[in-house]
């Protein structure tokens, strides 16, 4: 788990640390030596308290704290760490330069403390001469404005007498380029630095390095007529190149000089070459917002263009894209082979967009796309465009991509949509509209894309409604577990039942296939998963009481097997009851059977041990093999009704029914055919050799209270007969 | 701006003319014994919010006091402060010291000193600091931390 989380952070030299009940915490990994120093050497005991440390790092720990403790109340999911930031911690060992983050790891409170001195040094490097860049481009800014101001006096003082020495050697020997014109642009005064910059020789005329200027302007801003009939000060940027001479950025300052009466008497120009920080700071500019690895711009990059959109109030759309099970692709292959798997796959996308749309790597398997919608387009036809990028950049993510060892490797995406300002009205809601269209199709088995949608956040609501609901519904003895039989067909007896769970909320009934969900990204579903084996007890000791013996199966949350002591939970209820363990099964998915085959097969066992048995539910959806099922301590298999819903006319579905039962007997395992309800499957099922059925047809779940009154009926009926 | 520079002159006298760029947060110490009771302020010199490093309110959770810090030598970095005045003031109401650093250079040729007295109400008290020579340095802490005992 800290192996895969430490990837998934992209962490390297780390210590992990584990929050513990009494608010200690113990080291999981990273005993390095640099940890030393800042815990005052105690690196040694078992547990330790991490207050008193680093005054940054307490105060970093009351939002960790917080965290740890409130976040299952907040809304986002997404959120399941928080970071401190850099800081630098200065102990007797010398300067640390560190971050912590704060998470919640398979429901463990984990402190990571980051030593990010590589990045550090990487950063500081880059943004020293980034902000060098930009204080001497303030410095120049600065030295143009003096310059203009002292040439602007002195022209004033010197009214009189028109341009003579004292300006003349004002701008001699400056280093920015001076131009001094009349009103009516007509040159006076041109200095050596301006004729270096447009690399004139004294012969070549005057005249032209204005007429080079205002085409510049003319071609690279505006009409050079509102500059010079609107006496405004203008500033701007000036790209100049005219071979054989390099070319050249250049920064130029055009200022009116008004007379007595407020009429423009001359205009100062005034230029320098700003080619080498243009430069310097494009490529720092590079480094500074853009990823390294795939060289995307990076999150900070993406959401100051997302807000500079937004102000402008221009209509976008976000793809919010996640690569589906990145994580296993780099436990598979490993770093090196992710990484590279990774660029090609951004390379591949990078292709297909369109001039003005603004990739970025927002998390290390999570891009994002902004599109700007053009002005003016039918929105039908916009939306069009839209979907088909989403469309070509799923299929696409399904071809396969071939590492450097030339392994193949598949890097299917989900897509999330959100458009501005149609579902929201600033930047963070934006995202968070792609992100929450984004986890609705990672939840999909069937839509790779999902556009976000009123009814999705609705959906969400409700979610986190019922999700909150839950937490007090077994106070509130809101829930209730119904009995649907399980029916022999040929005995034409009950045999068996299943524990089916009722969630009333309000009058409204809430089906399972809503809620258990929602319990299950929660530590809830362990409570309710013991509550309802409890209240089976219970109801075994009222069947019994009545005189009945049957055997009710309880179905079991893959989320369960991390339920440390349930297994002792059982043992317990089986003994205060006073039950036979016979009575009692539990239904386990395929699907957990396949994920997590050494811990399910042992955790089987030890069911076994206390005498429960084992029916595998919703057989043949899955892929279990019959070599697999060998090995696992089971006893039924309980064919999915979607293969029984079909069987009168679905060829594919007979074979998997046949195979199936083949399956169970060759292995000594009773099998279940589920969601029996009509005539015709009943006799299928009779013809190929399955007795045993649950469905419509016997009867449907019911509360309690009905089952037993019906099984009395039912078993009145049989005496009859 | 002098941020780094400013707190070097105050805890440890030093002043250097080379610029080293701050990353992320360094907390430095000092007791000021000016007042009454002596006090220890813990100083969070933050990196510059620019075009690079956005503000992260994270930092001013707990905090007593605010020195913002502009420069003499840049007019354009009174605007800049007064949009991160606006910006903290929607996290803390953590009182606040106006620093106008570099008093000893000459104020840009743009300063406009009608504008500053503008916003001044906006900050406890304002200060025309120096890191080189000290100039007002000490009193400028010394204010913040009876400031921040008062409060
Ligand atoms: N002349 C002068 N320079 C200063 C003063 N304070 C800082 N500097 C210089 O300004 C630059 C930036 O200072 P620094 O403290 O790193 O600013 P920060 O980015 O706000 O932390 C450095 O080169 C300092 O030497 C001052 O009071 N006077
Ligand atoms: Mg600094």
């Amino acid at each position: 788990m800290h192996a895969s989380l430490i990837q998934t952070l992209g962490l390297i030299n780390c210590a992990v640390f584990q929050r513990q009940e009494d608010q200690r915490f113990t080291l999981l990994e990273g005993n390095h030596d640099w940890l030393k120093p800042l815990f005052e050497y105690e690196i040694t005991v078992d547990t330790y308290t991490l207050e008193d440390k680093s005054i940054f790092l307490d105060d970093f720990m009351i939002d960790a704290v917080d965290f740890w403790e409130n976040s299952k109340a907040k809304k986002s999911c997404n959120d399941n760490q928080i970071k401190s930031g850099i800081w630098t911690e200065i102990t007797d060992g010398g300067e640390l330069y560190l971050e912590a983050i704060a998470a919640i790891i398979d429901r463990q409170q984990i402190l990571v403390i980051n030593n990010v001195a590589e990045y550090y040094s990487q950063q500081k490097e880059t943004l020293q001469i980034a902000r060098e860049l930009l204080i001497s481009n303030d410095e120049i800014v600065e030295r143009h404005d003096y310059l203009s101001e002292r040439i602007r006096s002195i022209l004033i003082e010197t009214a009189q007498s028109g341009l003579g020495l004292p300006l003349h050697q004002a701008i001699k020997h400056a280093d920015i380029g001076v131009i001094i014109t009349n009103e009516n642009v007509e040159s006076l005064e041109i200095n050596p630095a301006a004729r270096d910059i447009f690399d004139c020789s004294k012969s070549k005329s005057e005249k032209n390095i204005l007429v080079i200027i205002e085409s510049l302007i003319k071609r690279q801003h505006h009409n050079t007529s509102e500059i010079f009939n609107h006496p405004n000060p203008w500033s701007g940027e000036l790209y100049w190149h005219a071979p054989p001479t390099p070319q050249k950025w250049l920064k130029l300052n055009i200022n009116p000089v008004f007379n007595d009466v407020g009429k423009v008497s001359y205009w100062i120009f005034t230029i320098s070459d700003i080619t080498r920080i243009k430069y310097l700071l494009q490529t720092n500019e590079d480094l500074a917002l853009h990823d390294p690895l795939t060289g995307l711009p990076n999150r900070q990059y993406f959401w100051q263009e997302l807000q500079k959109q937004i102000k402008k109030r221009q209509a976008v759309t976000l793809l919010s894209i996640d690569i589906v099970n990145f994580r296993s692709v780099n436990e598979l292959y490993g770093y090196l082979d992710g990484d590279e798997l990774l660029n090609q796959m951004v390379k591949r996308t990078s292709a297909i967009l369109t001039n003005g749309d603004f990739m970025t790597r927002v998390g290390a398997d999570e891009f994002m796309i902004l599109r700007r919608r053009p002005k003016g387009s039918n929105e039908n036809e916009y939306e069009q465009s839209i979907l088909r990028l989403s469309d070509e950049i799923v299929s696409m993510s399904k071809q396969a991509l071939f590492t450097k060892s030339d392994r193949k490797c598949v890097l299917p995406v989900k897509i999330g949509v959100s458009h501005f300002p149609l579902n929201a009205i600033n930047a963070e809601e934006l995202i968070s509209c792609a992100d929450l269209a984004l986890a609705s199709a990672k939840k999909s088995m069937s839509k790779d894309i999902v556009v976000y949608s009123e009814k999705l956040k609705q959906a969400s609501q409700r979610r986190l409604f019922l999700e909150n609901a839950l937490k007090n519904a077994i106070e509130q003895n809101q829930l209730e577990v119904f009995l649907q039989p399980i029916f022999d067909i040929e005995s034409k007896e009950v045999i068996k039942a299943e524990a089916l769970l009722r969630w009333h909320l309000n009058g409204e009934t809430i089906s399972p296939v809503e809620f258990i969900p929602i319990a299950e990204r929660s530590d809830l579903i362990n409570t309710i998963g013991r509550w309802v084996f409890a209240t089976v007890c219970d109801i075994q000791v009222r069947l019994s009481e009545q005189g009945v013996k049957l055997p009710i199966t309880v179905n079991f949350s893959p989320k369960q097997i991390y339920d440390l002591h349930l297994i002792n939970f059982f043992r317990h209820q089986i003994e205060e009851h006073h039950i036979d363990p016979d009575l009692l099964e539990l239904e386990v998915t395929e699907g957990v059977l396949i994920n997590n085959y050494n811990k399910v097969k042992l955790f089987l066992e030890e069911i076994k041990d206390t005498g429960i048995h084992i029916s595998v539910d919703d057989f043949g959806t899955g892929y279990c093999s019959l070599s697999y099922l060998k090995h696992l301590p089971i006893d039924t298999l309980k064919i999915d009704r979607s293969f029984i819903e079909d069987i009168d006319d679905n060829e594919d579905d007979r074979a998997i029914v046949n195979a199936i039962i083949a399956m169970a007997h060759s292995l000594n395992l009773s099998v279940i055919a589920e969601g029996v309800e009509t005539q015709a499957q009943q006799q299928y099922l009779i013809d190929h050799k399955c007795h045993i059925a649950q469905g419509f047809m016997y009867g449907r779940p019911m509360p309690v209270t009905d089952f037993i009154a019906n099984i009395q009926n039912n078993n009145q009926h049989q005496g009859k007969h | 701006m002098g941020k780094t520079s400013l707190i070097k002159q105050f805890v440890e006298g030093i002043f250097s003319e080379k610029y080293l760029t701050s990353i992320g947060v360094k907390v430095d110490k000092k007791i000021v014994s000016g007042g009454y009771t002596p006090v220890q302020l813990l100083l969070w010199d933050l990196e510059g919010v620019d075009r690079y490093t956005g503000f992260n309110p994270r930092y001013l959770r707990g905090c007593s006091g605010i020195i913002f810090v502009a420069d003499t030598s840049r007019f354009a970095s009174i605007p800049e402060v007064m949009e991160l005045h606006d910006l903290a003031s929607e996290h803390t109401d953590a009182p606040s010291i106006l620093a106008i650093n570099k008093s000893d250079l000459a104020p840009s040729i743009n300063w406009c000193e009608d504008t500053v007295s503008k916003h001044t109400a906006c900050f406890k008290k304002t200060f025309r600091t120096s890191a080189k020579t000290g100039s007002q340095v000490n009193a400028m802490f010394e204010a913040m931390s009876q400031i921040v005992t008062m409060e």
